[in-house]
């Protein structure tokens, strides 16, 4: 390539485009970021696109199989379920359980445990190695089975299901930016940066924050795919999110007494959990490995 | 290392006192009677309601009650299910062996098949072999483990019928349930068709027990090919080369003992996950072992059986994390030195 | 007799931006017993060097010489297994960090006993095991370790640095290696500890003819038993001869700078400003044409963008168009 300005000048890009162009490298990443842009998309306005009212039972057309099928009516594209209703629509009305539920209960509860983590990370007394380990133990119990517990207090009902997530979801984040901040604030330039005088709000926030944010990424995509799973798999079992509502989990459970008459049930919204959480994972992991290069090349 | 072991068991008692400190607290805001909740005798039978209230020190305070369950607790008294009225501790123990048998099957099948592969992808890397094998792994390990289960169920049980959809041996068999572990049973009793039951049990516990073991075995895979191709590039490896030794032996000498570390450490963390792919797995394969027994529970609202399979579940997977965490600082012990530097 | 002979060797490097050359034209000679210090700045490429010679090549290096030879050995005509096996039987390298160059999961004992090979050993397996044991407990008493029990029973995280060093300086001439590459082996230690790893070095090379190629940062950590020394910028090869004829009358400018630099001098009055070069090293994607030192040198002039001929005057040799003196009769 021909310079055109005589002082060649080497430009770094900054951080955040570094990792897009990393990413924009990978064309999984690509295609996964794509997929979750039409899949939060979907999301948004699923009321105004699906093409029938998810609950709406057509008497005469049960158990339809897809329209690529020999005896598929391209009316009903994914087909019908036991009780005759579109599972297109379904999907798609049901993308709001199992994608936007997940979406608030991972917001609301870093925004808390990324605040009582940071606080417990700048603050000398929460140390204690101890508390740490016993975290660190209590933490290994899986999220579901805590979720489980919290739906036995409170019985199945979907904001239920939502504050149980949101609740296992916080100590995850506690512990993890808690980590965090106390691997960091004992490095040199933390030491150099108080030394010049700066205040903890500062410090926490321009000095510490943006040498953890890989660690938040990769929490977030973790805690994210966590509680989709999770929700699906509360669904699924009969916990979560009740019957008639299309939640993708909800729907597989359904289809398990009909897997042999109409398997397209549950393979479809099964794809559709698949797709998303799989997506998650690629645009998690790569964004992880750009910041990890980055943080390499440095 | 015997300071380190101290430490840690010391942790898991205090953390299995606060266990059941919470268990105990559950039974209050469980909804219902909390005696009722806590030793699955209702109030309608009334004398033997009486009896255990005293026996519970229900009429003093909240710490003699505490103290008379924590009591009762360890001496195996778990009280009595609310529906079928059968002691929770007798019925958990054949249970547990049921989840154990699944559990330890599924992760050997993840280390036999995960490391190997991550060692193969880490060798080729960025070869057209290793994109496959990470693209296969990050893709099963997406994949939500009830929706495989059906899958798999879908074409191997329903379309090939190479097995059967569920359960853990055909009742003709008439095994007598010992440590709940089918193959072992199967094993100790005298069943004069032992060699049939065999070949049934194990024609029901494939299925399952690959279903679970894909998810380990795919992080497995993965945390194996990074760290071989961490350790790969350390100094120590380049060293070992500079001295001239053989390729071989840098590779099973220095090389794998090394790339084994993180896997070791994620040993746990593996578990944990099996635990929880477990509870699901067990509900759609119908295996009686505790997780299918805990949903259960809550679908009935059973909550001294509740109690006692949240607590077999927590007990099982912290002292798994401890045995690892043990191993690891035994057989790798400048983790050692990091954990007390701390201090 | 020279044992190593490098003429000419390029090491061009793939980056984003294009090849890089490393090392530009170098040459070496290193003969039978003798030490020769390599001196250069970091990112000079010396430690690039010691990679090429032990043939620690990275598929993304391009490496071209007229001559690497070892001994009778073309390396360059070699593949990699033969290579390997020439440079682990003839060859050792010790390095600046050393319990990182150990394996941190396994004690410093076994590591010692695998590096003796086992051709020299006789016997079934056990006398085999034993002996290995005995000798490398006498490794580590030639390189100054008396509780010799203790270090190998210890993980290499439980060693001082000065203490690993030895240790890597034990495993290193294990098998008797014919030169000893040190790449900054005393860099992060104490003066005390550094003096002794050097006299162990010089020691070792006197007892039994060993080479080193000691590479090292300043001047001021020449040891007075090198006998050759060599100054590399910015991979290029400045001045070469006797280190004695190097230091006293050096005949490069940068040669003279370095001196200068390093040299505290008692009568420099105060407060005068430290004699030092103008301007930085350059970074590899800017790498000035002809003599890399040109556009920091007090002496450049026109010619200097073109690179200058390695020339000879009496027993030292230089890179440089303007050398300090002119040995006119030579000329």
């Amino acid at each position: 390539m021909q310079n055109t300005n005589i002082y060649f000048q080497q430009r770094e890009p900054s951080p955040l485009r570094q990792i897009w162009l990393h990413m924009n490298a990978n064309p999984f990443a690509v295609v996964a970021f794509y997929i979750l842009s039409l899949s939060l998309l979907m999301m948004l306005l699923s009321p105004l696109i699906t093409p029938f009212n998810p609950d709406a039972q057509f008497s005469d057309a049960i158990l339809q199989p897809p329209s690529w099928d020999v005896s598929g009516e391209i009316r009903f594209l994914f087909g019908t379920d036991d009780l005759g209703r579109d599972i297109l629509s379904r999907i798609i009305a049901g993308s709001v359980y199992s994608l936007g539920y997940p979406v608030i209960a991972v917001f609301i509860a870093a925004v808390i445990g990324v605040s009582i983590g940071a606080w417990a990370g700048m603050s000398r007394g929460v140390q204690s190695s101890t508390l740490n380990h016993m975290l660190d133990v209590i933490l290994s119990i899986p999220s579901l089975l805590l979720a489980l517990v919290i739906i036995a207090i409170l019985g199945p009902s979907l904001i239920n299901v939502m504050l149980a997530i949101t609740l296992v979801l916080i100590p995850q984040f506690i512990h993890v930016v808690h980590n965090a901040i106390y691997d960091e604030r004992y490095k040199e330039y933390v030491t150099a940066s108080r030394l010049n005088g700066v205040n903890r709000w500062y410090m926490l926030t321009r000095v510490i924050f943006p040498n953890i944010t890989s660690v938040l990424v990769m929490q977030t995509t973790f805690a994210l795919s966590t509680a989709i799973l999770d929700i699906a798999a509360l669904g699924f079992l009969g916990l979560g999110v009740q019957a008639p509502a299309p939640e993708w989990g909800t729907m597989l459970a359904r289809s398990l007494d009909q897997v042999y008459l109409s398997p397209w049930m549950m393979i479809l919204p099964g794809l559709a959990l698949f797709l998303t959480i799989l997506s998650i994972n690629v645009l998690g992991d790569s964004v992880r490995a750009a910041i990890a290069e980055r943080v390499r090349n440095s | 290392m015997i300071r380190y072991t101290l430490r840690r068991l010391t942790l898991l008692i205090v953390t299995l006192w606060l266990l059941t400190v919470f268990l105990f607290s559950l039974n209050y805001f469980f909804p219902g009677d909390t005696l009722t909740n806590m030793t699955g005798i209702r109030a309608s039978d009334s004398l033997s309601y009486q009896l255990a209230a005293e026996a519970r020190g229900f009429d003093s305070s909240i710490f003699t009650q505490y103290l008379r369950f924590l009591g009762h607790f360890s001496s195996g008294d778990w009280g009595q299910s609310l529906t079928t009225q059968r002691d929770v501790f007798k019925q958990l123990l054949p249970l547990l062996g049921g989840t154990l048998e699944l559990s330890v099957l599924a992760m050997l099948l993840a280390m036999v098949i995960g490391a190997p592969l991550g060692l193969y992808a880490a060798r080729q890397q960025r070869g057209a072999m290793d994109r496959v094998v990470m693209g296969v792994s990050l893709s099963a390990y997406s994949v939500p483990v009830f929706w495989l289960a059906q899958l798999l169920i879908l074409l191997f049980a329903v379309k090939l019928g190479w097995t059967p959809i569920s359960g853990q041996l055909n009742p003709l068999f008439n095994i007598d349930v010992q440590t709940g572990s089918i193959i072992l049973d199967i094993l100790a009793s005298d069943n004069p068709y032992k060699s049939a039951a065999l070949a049934d049990a194990i024609n029901h516990l494939w299925l399952p027990v690959i279903v679970l073991a894909i998810m380990p075995g795919t992080m497995l895979m993965r945390i194996t090919r990074n760290s071989m191709l961490e350790v790969l590039q350390q100094n120590y490896i380049r060293a070992a080369r500079a001295r001239g030794l053989s390729e071989l032996r840098i590779l099973f000498r220095h090389v794998l003992p090394n790339a084994m570390q993180p896997v070791v450490r994620q040993l746990g963390l593996m578990f944990s996950i099996l635990m929880s792919n477990i509870i699901v797995t067990e509900v759609i394969f119908n295996w009686p072992g505790l997780g299918s027994w805990l949903v259960k529970s809550i679908y009935e609202r059973d909550y001294p059986v509740l109690q006692g399979g949240l607590f077999a579940f927590a007990t099982l997977i912290l002292f798994v994390n401890v045995v690892v965490e043990l191993f690891h600082a035994w057989r790798y012990p400048q983790v050692r030195k990091e954990l007390y530097a701390e201090h | 007799m020279t044992i190593l002979d490098i003429r000419n060797l390029n090491i061009e490097l793939e980056t984003d931006n294009g090849p890089v050359r490393v090392l530009d034209r170098f040459n070496l000679q290193l003969a039978e017993g003798e030490i020769h210090t390599l001196v250069g700045e970091s990112g000079s490429g010396k430690s690039l060097l010691a990679k090429a010679i032990l043939g620690f090549i990275n598929p993304r290096w391009k490496i071209t010489a007229d001559r690497l030879w070892w001994r009778d050995y073309d390396l360059l005509a070699l593949n990699n297994a033969q290579r390997r096996l020439v440079t682990g039987r003839d060859m050792a390298m010790i390095f600046q960090d050393p319990s990182s160059h150990l394996d941190p999961n396994d004690k410093v004992g076994p590591q010692l006993c695998e590096t003796i090979p086992s051709g020299e050993l006789t016997g079934i397996y056990l006398k085999r095991r034993a002996d290995r044991q005995t000798r490398a407990e006498r490794l580590l008493h030639r390189v100054g370790i008396k509780d010799t029990k203790d270090v190998m029973e210890s993980y290499p995280h439980e060693l001082s640095e000065g203490l690993a060093q030895k240790v890597s300086i034990a495993m290193a001439i294990a098998h008797n290696p014919k030169l000893l590459i040190a790449d900054e082996p005393t860099t992060a230690m104490e003066p005390s500890t550094r003096a002794q790893i050097y006299r162990l070095l010089a020691k070792l090379s006197a007892g039994q003819g060993m080479s080193i190629l000691m590479i090292t940062q300043d001047l001021t950590a020449v040891v007075p038993e090198s006998q050759r020394i060599s100054l590399i910028y910015c991979g290029q090869l400045m001045e070469t001869g006797p280190t004695d004829d190097v230091m006293q009358a050096p005949l490069h400018p940068y040669t003279d700078a370095m001196l200068s630099m390093s040299l505290f001098n008692q009568d420099t009055p105060v407060k005068t400003r430290l004699p030092t070069l103008s301007g930085a090293i350059p970074t590899l994607q800017h790498m000035p044409i002809g003599c890399r030192l040109g556009p920091r040198c007090p002496y450049a002039r026109r010619a200097c963008v073109k690179q200058p001929e390695l020339r000879k005057q009496q027993h030292q040799q230089f890179a440089c168009h303007y050398p300090l003196r002119e040995d006119s009769e030579h000329e």
